[in-house]
């Protein structure tokens, strides 16, 4: 009994670090609708910079607490430099873009952070006067976890106090509430959404500070939290502050009993939450749902044209590249062109789904590692040769897309990309603890192609014919009939319904065919790299998927090669060239969507436009 | 070959437009390239750089004296960003574009064998320094790949002996969710076991790599009730486990026995909260007398203006291995070299140590102490050098656990 | 038989009855007008009819057959055409595409892999391009169309299965008054070449009195009065909570 109390008090503790991260990217996402992916680097910042003050300051209680809060102060600045710089200019554009542009911050703070406080991690020492344990029921309790427990409530105190009581705080809860409203009663919307986004800044530096006397700072705290801050704002409710709270306590006792029961699946765990509360009430515990009465006409893409001369030289010249180049090039290019065809083929997937169908998927990476899975465990299981286990690899991909699809079609938006994302994360979890069946972290080896396909040159035609022509097939598919009706879903769900469209089986199908063509590219992935590891399944190659689609152009059926020749040459180059390649592919991305949201297929009519 | 005879005529056809690269024929003035991999990025750059460290200046050494064969060494390295794709395209481009002679690196053991699974492929050697993985020199070891480092198998074992002399019955154990923790975990209480039939194992924990909620492990391997602890977590989650430990008191009158956690790397950023009285495997940098490691304490001092970690001297016997194997070998086949690699002897700043044929496992041991505070900081007291060839199962054993291809 | 029969139809938003209890009926080939203030329960009547909202209560029947809390996409499968309030066309596709989706989905094909879409379909939705008067811009985007065309676009596509019924949310509501009628004579020629039957709200007087063949008022949530244009007119209830506002309505 005592020591359900004890883990109890143990699980608030960590449940008011979640909370303090969380609230602030709600409250953001809130008011701005931008989902922010940098809000973990911000709280890292918050973290060093505590590491930092505490040095030079911290030898006291006060002096401690002061290190903590400016600390905050200055991430709350630094938020707002990165407001008012950035996001202030990717409102208006669409979700995935914003998304993409906060991880190219993420990448920028990363290499940063390692150029300031270097690579080692840095643990501050204890906070004075709370230093020690204080004893509950026999089991000894630290001070530190009983104060972070009442800094949160007196957070979440002073956040109902502002949300109530003060102009800016009504703002803030009318924006979250009706944007619509705000931007008719004529206010500024820009100090507002300034002063949101600081206000979230601060608290992720204020968590990240308060992590400091239990944890050390690390280059690796970014990701780690982002992905569990998302998992509670979505579960709590986009831009509900009692539902991120809620939602912290909810999954930190979870966890924290979790342990006790079953060690080995904590990772699943939390991930299992999102989905079951996504699936039983899609905007979260506390979220209403988003009113959406009618279909953003702001940007529709314009109307399909099919085979114009000039798209129609693209593709031909295309494919005579591809066919011609491996004659003329080395051995080491022919092998970066054969992961360009298979990348290529992933992004024309997913490229399918966003533009195609207006799906926002997160979690693409989810039918891509299953397709490389499919392979990889066919020839590790059942000992099949190449061809049979390429043939497995759509079925897993599609297969996976099945399932998840049935859960995810049933949302849109944000609360999709998040659900895609909590299943790809779902299938990565299981990949990575499940090591019996999947070889866990150390992945399945030996899956090289068939004698008659290992000279490079060879496997690049076969890896080149088949994406190409599944690429073709995409492509086919967007202007045949299926492929109208799902771009009708996507423009308008209410009036495909009302001409006899099933919107979800639809979308379900859409995402079940997408699936298919991720694995395809997946089984190709295994062979050309004669293994695979749960880093296919990772959020990381997501993110790639959607750098390249949006690299290329979202709004043309080129983009997605374009995007996947512009990344891997950009990535293979960049990594031999310089250590600071994170960094510079931040700002290459936060540079693309500000000046070019069109991608690289809009540089025509970028150039176009400039001229006077 | 279909390709060469394509190329041939296409070769033939724009000969006169194009520049062809061919590969040239190694002269004696031309260096020795050796392809290295590892993942300078990101997180993992606080191991990684001391090791980079280490070989740059093995690599100086050597060449000041002149080089090896009366060639000059040169190392093409990449950064794999922690991603074993990545680690392997570039495996591919070194070998295929910089035509390096062997390649060598990685430090995630997973990383470690998609490369070695890429050197069996095509037939290079890989000189795999730093992944711990047991697999990459038994499961799945192959003829192209010779390890360094003391492996998960020896470490744990190490520790295992001396756990065994302490008087606990009763072990608790808490590793990260991953090979390496599990097989950590298995390889201390096969040893355990074998050495103390009386002990039984009561609690274990398994926080997810990187994210240990510490507060809730050392509750519930508290709640275990054990007399002592294993320990393989390292890094972040092994600060949060220490500080949160100390302050529950989860190792008032525990033994804790740790791995890896006397490498200046994990010991270093605890600072004061360094633990004291652990057992641990590690590398007392401060503390080793010998001539051939003070020597080499110097002049990495002196060239980096920093001292060694586990990692440099991990680094710095990478090349030293490369340097000795070409000398045996004479030349810089592949053949020629990976039969060099069988059975190779070696001077290192840790003392002789040997490539076994058996299974491709260097010697190179780790020291064994006990851990202790000194002016405020985390350092070895009471250490030995334990020889690796020492904590390896007899030869039966491991050929059944290195399949023969 | 009726093309559609509505029986105590019932639907709620949390406290407000929305639709409390109302029965009606719509005879093939007749055009009845939903008339009631804002708020009135005219919207949520039709999204309970058109499957768009699972009524709380009561029962719908198309044809003789039971389609209560069906889906939208059923629904229409029963010879339904729907236009919305606000008007829902596909923004990224041309005038004629709109159309050839409808047509694709009316033949059963909307899943199809084969032929390009552009291809097929094409000369039945010339011809309802013809009939909406909308032929000059067959190959324009809908999101370039004036809203006046939108909602002729909306019509041809409701048309494309062949419907009994016509469900038509505030036909002419933000078009100029002039347009209006050409609006409405357009159904009348789809009533009278297709035998169609139409239920549509209506704010403009002059259209409910000269397009309706009879009115059905509605008042939070309940049926007031019904009857012929000349009988509402006449009635002293309906004067009393709607006629007064005919003034502003006609706005
Ligand atoms: N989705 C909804 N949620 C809550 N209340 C609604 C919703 N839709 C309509 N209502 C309410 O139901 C009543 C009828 O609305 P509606 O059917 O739109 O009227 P009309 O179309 O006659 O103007 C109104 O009081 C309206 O506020
Ligand atoms: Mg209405």
């Amino acid at each position: 009994m005592s020591f359900i109390v004890v883990q109890a008090i143990t699980g608030l503790a960590s449940a008011a670090s979640l909370f303090l991260i969380a609230v602030g990217l709600s409250i953001v996402f809130g008011v701005t609708r931008v989902v922010n992916f940098a809000h973990g680097s911000l709280y890292m910042l918050g973290a060093y910079l505590a590491f930092s003050f505490t040095a030079a300051f911290g030898d006291t209680f006060f002096g401690y607490l002061a290190a903590i809060l400016l600390a905050a102060v200055v991430v709350g600045g630094l938020g707002a430099v990165m407001e008012t710089s950035l996001l202030r200019r990717i409102y208006r554009a669409p979700e995935l873009f914003q998304l993409l542009a906060t991880f190219g911050v993420v990448l920028v703070v990363q290499d940063l952070t390692r150029m300031i406080w270097g690579a080692d991690d840095l643990f501050a020492p204890r906070m004075p006067g709370l230093d020690g344990a204080i004893n509950i029921f026999g089991h000894a309790v630290p001070e530190y976890d009983l104060f972070l427990i009442a800094t949160a409530f007196v957070v979440l105190g002073g956040l109902w106090l502002l949300f109530r009581h003060t102009r800016f705080g009504v703002l803030v809860r009318a924006a979250t509430e009706d944007r619509e409203m705000v931007a008719a009663l004529g206010i500024d919307q820009r100090w507002l959404f300034t002063g949101a986004f600081i206000l979230g800044a601060a608290l992720a530096g204020l968590g990240g500070a308060l992590q400091i006397p239990r944890q050390a700072a690390s280059l690796s705290m970014d990701l780690n939290i982002i992905v569990d801050a998302f998992v509670v704002v979505v579960v709590g409710g986009m831009g509900s502050i009692m539902g991120a709270f809620v939602a912290a306590v909810l999954i930190s006792e979870l966890l924290a009993f979790g342990v006790v029961i079953f060690p080995q699946i904590t990772l699943v765990l939390i991930f299992a939450v999102m989905a079951v509360t996504l699936v039983l009430k899609p905007s979260g515990l506390f979220g209403r749902p988003e009113f959406t009465t009618q279909e953003d006409r702001r940007n529709p893409d314009p109307p399909l044209r099919a085979g114009d001369g000039l798209s129609r030289i693209f593709w031909w010249g295309l494919l005579v590249a591809g066919v011609a180049a491996p004659l003329v090039i080395g051995d080491f290019a022919i092998i970066v062109l054969t992961e360009i065809a298979i990348l290529a083929l992933f992004a024309a997937s997913l490229h399918f789904l966003l533009w195609g169908g207006g799906l926002i998927t997160f979690g693409h990476a989810a039918y891509f590692g299953l397709g490389a899975y499919g392979s990889g465990l066919a020839v590790f299981h059942l000992s099949l040769g190449m061809a049979p286990a390429l043939l497995l690899a759509p079925l897993a991909g599609a297969a996976g897309a099945l399932l998840f699809g049935w859960f995810c079609v049933r949302l849109s938006g944000i609360y999709m990309a998040m659900l895609t994302l909590a299943f790809a994360q779902i299938a990565w979890s299981a990949a990575f603890q499940w090591g019996g069946f999947t070889g866990g972290d150390n992945g399945i080896l030996g899956v090289w192609p068939s004698d008659w396909a290992s000279d490079p040159f060879v496997f690049y035609y076969l890896a080149f014919a088949v994406c190409a022509a599944v690429i073709w097939g995409l492509r086919h598919t967007v202007f045949s009939p299926f492929g109208y009706t799902l771009r009708a879903t996507r423009d308008s769900a209410l009036r495909s319904a009302a001409i006899g469209v099933d919107v979800t089986r639809h979308r379900w199908l859409a995402f079940t065919l997408a699936g298919a063509a991720a694995g395809v590219a997946g089984g190709f992935f295994a062979f050309a790299k004669g293994s695979v590891f749960p880093e296919v399944l990772f959020v990381s190659t997501s993110v790639d998927g959607l750098v390249m689609v949006l690299l290329g152009g979202v709004q043309s059926l080129a983009g997605p090669i374009l995007g996947a020749i512009a990344l891997t040459e950009i990535e293979t180059e960049l990594t031999r060239l310089t250590d600071l390649w994170q960094l510079c592919l931040g700002i290459l991305i936060i540079l693309l969507v500000v000046v070019l949201p069109h991608g690289l297929a809009g540089l025509s009519a970028f150039m176009r436009r400039r001229q006077p | 070959m279909l390709r060469m005879r394509i190329r041939t005529h296409i070769t033939a056809a724009i000969a006169a437009l194009l520049t062809l690269t061919s590969a040239s024929i190694a002269t004696a003035q031309d260096p020795i390239r050796i392809g290295e991999v590892n993942s300078y990025t990101g997180p993992l750059a606080s191991f990684t750089v001391p090791y980079r460290n280490g070989w740059e200046l093995a690599v100086e050494q050597i060449n000041a004296k002149g080089g090896v064969l009366g060639r000059k060494l040169e190392v093409i390295s990449r950064d794999d960003g922690a991603k074993p794709a990545d680690a392997v395209k570039f495996a591919e481009e070194l070998v295929r574009r910089e035509k390096v002679d062997l390649i060598a690196g990685t430090f995630l053991s997973h990383i470690g064998l998609a490369v070695a699974d890429f050197a069996a492929r095509n037939k290079v050697l890989f000189v795999a320094a730093e992944p711990l993985s047991d697999a990459i020199v038994w499961a799945k070891g192959n003829d192209y790949t010779f390890r360094l480092r003391p492996s998960t198998y020896m470490q744990a074992a190490m520790l295992a002996e001396e756990a065994a002399k302490l008087p606990a019955k009763r072990w608790a154990t808490v590793a990260p969710n991953y090979e390496y923790g599990q097989s950590a975990v298995k390889a201390f209480q096969d040893v355990l076991k074998g050495l103390r039939p009386d002990v039984e194992f009561v609690g274990q924990q398994w926080p997810a790599l990187f994210k240990l909620d510490a507060g809730a492990t050392v509750q519930a391997l508290a709640q275990a009730k054990p007399d002592a602890i294993f320990n393989v977590t390292f890094s972040t989650d092994l600060a949060k486990l220490v500080r949160e430990g100390q302050l529950r008191g989860l190792f008032k009158d525990r033994q804790v026995v740790s791995l890896l956690t006397g490498e200046p790397e994990y010991l270093d950023p605890l600072k004061g909260e360094a633990p004291e009285g652990w057992i641990v495997t590690g590398y007392p940098w401060q503390g080793i007398e010998d001539a051939a490691h003070k020597a080499f304490l110097d002049a990495y001092s002196k060239r980096f203006n920093d001292y060694p970690r586990a990692g440099s001297i991990v680094g710095y016997n990478t090349i030293l291995t490369i340097a000795a194997m070409l000398e045996k070998a004479g030349s810089t086949d592949t053949g020629a070299m990976v039969a060099a690699m069988k059975n190779l002897e070696l001077d290192t700043p840790f003392g002789p140590i040997t490539y076994r044929a058996l299974d491709h496992q260097s010697t190179m041991g780790a020291y064994v102490g006990r851990t202790a505070k000194v002016d405020g900081k985390g350092v070895m007291v009471d250490f030995r050098y334990a020889n690796g060839a020492d904590y390896l199962p007899d030869d039966a054993t491991v050929r059944k656990l290195r399949p023969a291809k | 038989m009726n093309v559609l029969t509505v029986e105590k139809l019932s639907k709620a938003f949390g406290g407000v009855q929305a639709v409390g209890g109302v029965s009606f009926a719509v005879a093939p080939g007749e055009r009845v007008a939903l008339i009631g203030p804002n708020g009135a329960g005219k919207t949520t009547l039709f999204n309970c009819i058109n499957g768009q909202l699972r009524p709380d209560d009561g029962r719908i029947e198309m044809s003789g057959r039971d389609v209560t809390g069906q889906a939208p996409h059923r629904i229409w499968r029963h010879g339904v055409g729907r236009t919305f309030q606000i008007t829902a066309t596909f923004a990224s596709m041309t005038v004629a595409e709109n159309i050839q989706v409808a047509l694709a989905s009316a033949d059963g094909a909307a899943k199809g892999l084969g032929r390009r879409l552009s291809a097929r379909y094409r000369a039945e939705a010339e011809v309802l391009i013809e009939l909406v008067g909308l032929a000059a811009r067959t190959e324009d985007p809908a999101a370039e169309l004036p809203y006046g065309d939108l909602k002729r676009l909306e019509l041809a596509v409701a048309m494309t299965n062949e419907p009994s019924l016509l469900l038509m949310d505030e036909p002419t509501a933000g078009m100029a008054a002039d347009a209006r009628g050409g609006m409405m004579d357009l159904v009348d020629v789809m009533v009278a070449e297709r035998g169609v039957a139409v239920l549509f709200t209506e704010h403009d007087m002059d259209v409910v009195f000269g397009h309706a063949d009879r009115v059905i008022v509605l008042d939070r949530g309940q049926i007031i009065a019904e009857g012929s244009p000349d009988e509402i007119r006449g009635d002293a209830t309906v004067r009393a909570v709607y006629l007064g506002t005919f003034d502003e309505a006609t706005v």
